[in-house]
């Protein structure tokens, strides 16, 4: 009599196949004495190693933080700027434009006030 | 006695063991940077996951290694490898950031309702994008130590050993774990499939 594989067991082992042999194929063997509720995740799996197949980070950024943590030298500004800029929210940006455009209104309107304060100034009358 | 000075070979690190470049790194940078080599593409996928932003990615990358390197004196490899220590690192700083965030991105239900990823033939293998931005939106809304336990077996292909050393588990209970994850994430997605509200697909996950 053919022993079945549990269930956890053949899980482990589809996924296991499917990550680090040769997919399809090592996965259907893994789960050849398994149940036949088995095959009903192999679709799944399929998809979750799709979807998480590994990243790359940037060669920079391995190259930097490397040089970072062995010199002590912390990163570039334009390189921390790259990180935090992305991060903020559209609205804070919209705030900053607002009061941005705001100061350099009341710096034009200052200097128009101060260009007609001195237009209006009463000129010394001259000596006779 | 010997007239000539002899300079001490310098070691391969690369041919070092975990164990044994832990030790060095305490007193010498150059052994932190080759465990920085080997890990640090493993921790960044693995952040790059759990916050789904390359940039962040960077950021916890970085602060995971800046902090290794920082407490790499007090770790002592009682059972628990240095790979482990490292992972649990990235996974609190990981937490810490989605406190932070105070948000998790929702995605309707709805928008996703397929029934695919539930088949078995060809036809119906996960073909496009949008249905693996699914699958991960359904893997978002997992519990967090299942999610970890996700991206540990699939980004970063450990053992159920392995994962065990990372998430204080026996491999057993990983094992358990494990099966137990993948038959709920398939509920909540034949539920999604079927047209079950996100309350109900939520009430089968626990």
């Amino acid at each position: 009599m053919r022993v079945q594989t549990p269930l956890p067991d053949a899980l482990t082992a589809m996924t296991d196949s499917l990550i680090h042999g040769q997919g399809e194929a090592d996965m259907r063997r893994a789960a050849h004495n398994a149940p036949a509720e088995a095959m009903t995740y192999a679709p799944m799996l399929r998809g979750m190693a799709r979807a998480y197949t590994p990243v790359e980070p940037s060669a920079d950024f391995m190259r930097d933080l490397k040089a970072e943590l062995m010199t002590g030298k912390k990163r570039p500004v334009h390189v921390k700027a790259a990180i935090v800029l992305p991060r903020i929210h559209p609205t804070g940006w919209a705030f900053a434009g607002g009061f941005a455009t705001l100061g350099v209104a009341l710096l034009v309107l200052r200097w128009i006030g101060g260009v007609f304060a001195a237009r209006n100034q009463p000129r010394p009358v001259a000596n006779r | 006695m010997s007239i000539f000075k002899r300079t001490p070979k310098p070691v391969d690190l690369t041919t070092l063991s975990d164990a044994e470049l832990v030790e060095m790194a305490r007193t010498e940078k150059g052994a932190f940077g080759e465990l920085y080599e080997r890990y640090v593409k493993r921790i960044y996928n693995y952040v790059y996951f759990r916050t789904g932003s390359p940039h962040d990615a960077e950021d916890l990358t970085a602060r995971v290694f800046t902090r290794a390197m920082a407490h790499i004196g007090q770790y002592t490899d009682r059972g628990l490898p240095f790979q482990a220590w490292l992972y649990r690192i990235a996974h609190n700083l990981t937490a810490n950031w989605h406190r932070d965030q105070g948000r998790r991105k929702v995605i309707p239900l709805e928008d996703y309702i397929t029934g695919e990823l539930m088949g078995d033939s060809p036809d119906h293998l996960v073909e496009d994008e949008e249905e693996l931005e699914m699958l991960r939106a359904a893997v978002r809304r997992l519990p967090e130590d299942r999610q970890q336990l996700l991206l540990l077996k699939f980004v970063d292909g450990l053992s159920n050993t392995e994962i065990g050393h990372i998430m204080d588990k026996t491999e057993g209970a990983i094992k358990s774990l494990y099966h137990r994850t993948l038959t709920a994430l398939r509920d909540e997605l034949q539920g999604i499939a079927s047209g079950d509200s996100d309350d109900d697909a939520r009430r089968k996950q626990r």
